[in-house]
């Protein structure tokens, strides 16, 4: 067989018209070797934004720092400053896999939240790149959309029944900013994650109403938070049954992906992205709509 | 004709497929720091530039890429292993127009995969390769033959695979 695989490689290419590139003038600094390059960095923003934004939230987010070995900074308020942008919206990337289950593969999962409006978007992504679904949840309204073979996919939606906090979130930014809301996150020590300094987060995320043998409630569920020690973000969320033997971990969700898209940016609505689904609502189908408002 | 108008024409000759190399490898969001550092590097060595820059610049954009992934994105590392152990993802940005090669090219070495990058992406010769790489021209000319072989070799496997004979159905009803 004859393959001429330059000329396929070459029809492979990804960039094939020249960027955009800004004006030289905008490299004036240039001029002045001594002065160091103008750097745009978002890591090394967002880590900077996140510190000053927990020493202003918390309050006491600087606590003494024990000896050499403790963090200097209120870890668990930093984690929550990063995940979180005043305007625009945040992208993170994450698998999530069912320890409890090995056979299960792991799904990926694309989450989007734009702080300013409290909406947030969960696309889930199957073993194959496949898009297996989407949740969209914002203050007033849950929209969940998945796709349909050779269809404009199926749409449910329900309106006035969600706030915020009602939808528990499986794992992402999302799962880390609602168990630092419920403020029973404790600093449980440094470790290291492959082969990388986090901190050790923990904190009980579920409780039953009334245990076997008494009236007062007993912790369900603890959620182990490990947080990057270089930019705070949290890097694994594990949660744990406390009510099975051996505390077996349940469900394991790991950040692989994270950005900022910009202050202008927006999440749109999944009704309005995908106005030729089949809206089903109540397990009723109805007659595909082309708007909701 | 003055260093600041040679960095200029360099510049508007150049920058572009400097940022277009970049975006090849790196996320979007990296492309203009990395550029930017790139001719930093230019404007501070413009007396050692060569009379073709172009692949000295891609090679000096090759280091800032590797130097900015080794000193600054320790965490992107760390992702990028936990997602490569549920798929084999590519360590270039966007993803090549045919899925097929993109596969073929991540099984190839890294100094393969680079090599042809160069010239059927780049669009530089074997000559301006050898000066991208920081190797000699005869090590290019002895690598490309290599590693078109293995491309090739990687392709004909999937093709391979995708047309299995058939399975024999013996013993269902």
């Amino acid at each position: 067989m004859s393959i001429d695989v330059m000329r396929r490689l070459a029809a492979a290419n990804p960039i094939t018209d020249l960027p955009e590139v800004a004006p030289v003038q905008s490299l004036g600094a240039l001029s002045e070797p001594a002065r160091p390059a103008h750097r745009t960095d978002g890591w090394r923003w967002a880590t900077a934004v996140a510190v000053l934004l927990a020493v202003a939230a918390g309050g006491l987010t600087f606590a003494l720092s024990d000896g050499g070995s403790g963090p200097g900074v209120d870890v668990a308020a930093a984690a929550y400053a990063a995940t979180r942008h005043g305007a625009g919206v945040v992208e993170a990337s994450y698998l999530t896999r069912l320890p409890a289950s090995p056979q299960a593969e792991p799904l990926r999962h694309i989450e989007w939240l734009q702080p300013s409006t409290g909406a947030r978007r969960v696309r889930t992504i199957g073993t194959h790149g496949q898009v297996l679904s989407e949740l969209q949840t914002a203050l007033g309204s849950i929209e969940a959309w998945e796709p349909g073979r050779g269809s404009a996919g199926r749409m449910l939606i329900v309106r006035a029944a969600a706030r915020e906090g009602e939808q528990a979130p499986v794992g992402g930014l999302a799962l880390y900013q609602r168990i630092y809301r419920a403020r029973t996150l404790r600093l449980r020590g440094r470790e290291t994650f492959r082969g990388h300094a986090v901190w050790k987060l923990s904190g009980i995320s579920g409780w039953i109403a009334r245990s076997a043998h008494g009236s007062h409630p007993q912790p369900a569920f603890e959620e182990v938070v490990l947080v990057d020690a270089t930019n705070y973000l949290p890097l694994v969320e594990r949660q744990v049954s406390l009510q099975q033997p051996g505390h077996p971990v349940l469900l394991e969700s790991t950040l692989t992906g994270y950005r900022w898209l910009g202050a202008s940016t927006s999440i749109t609505r999944l009704s309005a992205q995908h106005p030729r689904a089949a809206l089903v609502a109540n397990g009723t189908r109805r007659r595909p709509r082309t708007a909701q408002r | 004709m003055g260093r600041r108008a040679i960095f200029e024409r360099v510049y508007s000759e150049h920058a572009a497929a400097v940022k277009a190399y970049v975006l090849r490898r790196a996320p979007a969001s990296r492309a203009d720091d990395v550029v930017s550092e790139v001719f930093t590097v230019c404007w501070r060595r413009l007396e050692d530039l060569p009379e073709d820059p172009l692949p000295w610049l891609l090679r000096v954009a090759a280091n800032v890429l590797h130097t900015d992934r080794r000193g600054e994105a320790r965490r992107e590392r760390l992702h990028r292993r936990a997602a490569d152990a549920a798929s084999s993802a590519p360590d270039w940005a966007p993803a090549p127009r045919d899925a097929g090669i993109g596969q073929a090219l991540a099984r190839l070495r890294r100094t393969d995969r680079e090599l042809l990058l160069l010239i059927a992406w780049e669009g530089l010769s074997p000559a301006q390769a050898a000066v991208a790489l920081g190797v000699r021209a005869g090590t290019v000319r002895v690598r490309l033959h290599r590693a078109r072989a293995r491309l090739r070799l990687e392709l004909e496997r999937q093709e391979c695979e995708e047309s299995p004979s058939e399975l024999s159905m013996e013993g269902s009803t």
